[in-house]
């Protein structure tokens, strides 16, 4: 009778710790599809961006401002905070405006650490050269940016085949070894 | 806090906008911050140079004094450019940015050149910012003897040399005029503000009182935007300041024609002066201007030591100090 209670209770821990596995697997992909959704609407930021000095002539917090006016979700709110800070006249650079603010945006975020490093960069970048120059230095950063987004886009279907299997696989090899 | 001593403050880096936070003087008295890269902090208030402790005192003593690191001045240049030196190419070739409240900052580091010209300005190490402060009144008792029977504004020329005060005289004669009195009609005024000194414009809106019926032209050479208004805004009354080149002359003459009154400020010791420079020398001559008033600052800045008509009579004489702003006392 406790035999057979036992064996349906690692049966059933089995079923859970395969589909719990599994889910992981899926939100692993899922972040990896969330990394290329994040890269594109932050490539987007970085060409209006570019817009809004090359062509509007607009000073950095107003560019930001304008930009973030159309974006959406947590890019839109990581820009307005951004503008908002430069506009208050705290006294700050805006190399420590632009940190901090993305540090705490790299808490929610599916960034990876080389992307959230060439990021960081474009604070010591942003405002500081002539216009030619502005404009040339985000042209660079998009670039890289770009290819990053190709690689992964190349790489997204190969990784979330592999985070769904992976999670299902070892799910079920626990579950063998527990049995 | 008075808006314009916030924007000020707005351009200080945190080290620095702490000390001039601390500071125990009257703001209005703040004529100019120098900020050179090691080198002590100094203010000049009420006429004196002092040097900034740390804690915010005025000394004599250098020794003492707060003094300015390298990050002070990259702090202070980030926030005068709002972050954006890349939006101040064409004033960064003039050497000079104005900020919101009408404050003008004056820079000095490495010149880029391109060519013949200057591509932009690099390493900047010096800084002057000067405060603007308006003196309203201190038109008053000049401008009755600007005016004919009609009450209209003469063609007028203001001789001053640097620091006296005649952009500020001018200011305050445009908002006088502007705004009109119960014995005088206001008229419609517009500036042609090729250094935005005038109206000290803060993205195209004044920071400085120029009366409720003035037109600004910001940062448009006074030439063509003579013209422009003119053509646009049909002034009555047409102000620029610091004439000089032949372009100017033209467009005087042209505005002059049209029926426009002008009132102009320029560089100059004496009415003799001016007449030993070629292109103003020929505006004596053509009689363009039926008034001059003559500035200088033997007693303090904004004194008025006489005023002459078109042909260099003098109708009226500095006696005593009368005719110094009572504002800056």
């Amino acid at each position: 009778m406790l035999e057979g209670f036992g064996l349906i209770m690692r049966i059933m821990g089995s079923i859970c710790l395969v589909g719990g596995m599994a889910l992981g697997g899926i939100l692993t992909a899922d972040r990896f599809r969330g990394r290329l959704e994040e890269m594109s609407g932050i490539s987007r930021i970085f060409l209006m961006l570019r817009g809004e000095v090359e062509y509007h002539g607009l000073v950095l917090p107003e560019a930001i401002r304008s930009v973030g006016e159309r974006m959406e979700g947590s890019l839109q709110e990581l820009l307005m905070e951004i503008a908002g800070k430069m506009e208050d006249g705290s006294g700050q650079t805006f190399g420590v405006i632009w940190r901090s603010e993305l540090n705490d945006y790299f808490a929610y975020s599916n960034l990876n650490k080389e992307d959230k490093k060439l990021l960081l960069s474009m604070g010591n970048h942003l405002g500081y050269l002539d216009k030619r120059m502005q404009t040339a230095s985000i042209d660079l950063f998009l670039e890289e940016w770009k290819t990053e987004m190709e690689d992964s886009r190349k790489r997204l279907p190969g990784q979330c085949r592999i985070a769904s299997c992976l999670g299902i696989v070892s799910g079920l090899l626990l579950a063998v070894i527990m049995i | 806090m008075d808006v314009k001593k916030e924007a000020f403050m707005k351009c200080l880096g945190s080290t620095v906008r702490k000390i001039m936070e601390g500071i125990q003087v009257d703001f209005c008295g703040i004529q100019e911050i120098r900020m050179r890269v090691h080198t002590p902090l100094f203010i000049r208030y009420r006429g004196r140079e002092y040097a900034v402790t740390e804690t915010g005192g005025l000394t004599g003593d250098i020794g003492t004094a707060y003094r300015i690191t390298r990050q002070d001045i990259k702090e202070a240049v980030e926030l005068i450019s709002n972050y954006s030196m890349y939006a101040y190419e064409e004033e960064l070739r003039q050497g000079y940015i104005t900020i919101a409240g009408g404050h003008r900052i004056g820079m000095a580091g490495k010149i880029i050149m391109d060519g013949r010209h200057i591509k932009t300005m690099r390493y900047i190490s010096f800084l002057n910012i000067r405060l603007s402060h308006e003196v309203k009144g201190c038109a008053t008792d000049v401008l009755p003897y600007l005016l004919d029977e009609k009450s209209r504004i003469y063609h007028t020329m203001i001789i001053s040399p640097p620091g006296c005060g005649k952009t500020t005289l001018l200011r305050d004669m445009i908002r006088q005029l502007s705004n009109g009195s119960c014995e005088r009609e206001g008229v419609t005024v517009g500036v042609a503000d090729e250094r935005s000194e005038i109206g000290a414009c803060y993205k195209g809106e004044p920071q400085n009182d120029l009366g409720i019926r003035t037109d600004v032209l910001d940062g448009c050479p006074k030439a063509q935007g003579m013209m422009m208004l003119i053509r646009t805004m049909a002034p009555q009354v047409i102000a620029v300041d610091e004439i000089g080149n032949r372009e100017d002359l033209e467009a005087m003459e042209y505005a002059i024609n049209c029926g426009c009154r002008l009132i102009a400020t320029v560089h100059g010791d004496s009415f003799q002066d001016i007449q030993d420079k070629p292109v103003l020398k020929s505006m004596v001559e053509k009689q363009l201007f039926d008034r001059f008033v003559l500035l200088n600052n033997r007693k303090k800045p904004g004194c008025v030591s006489s005023i002459m008509d078109g042909l260099g009579k003098v109708i009226w004489q500095q006696e005593g100090r009368r005719s110094c702003w009572k504002d800056l006392d």
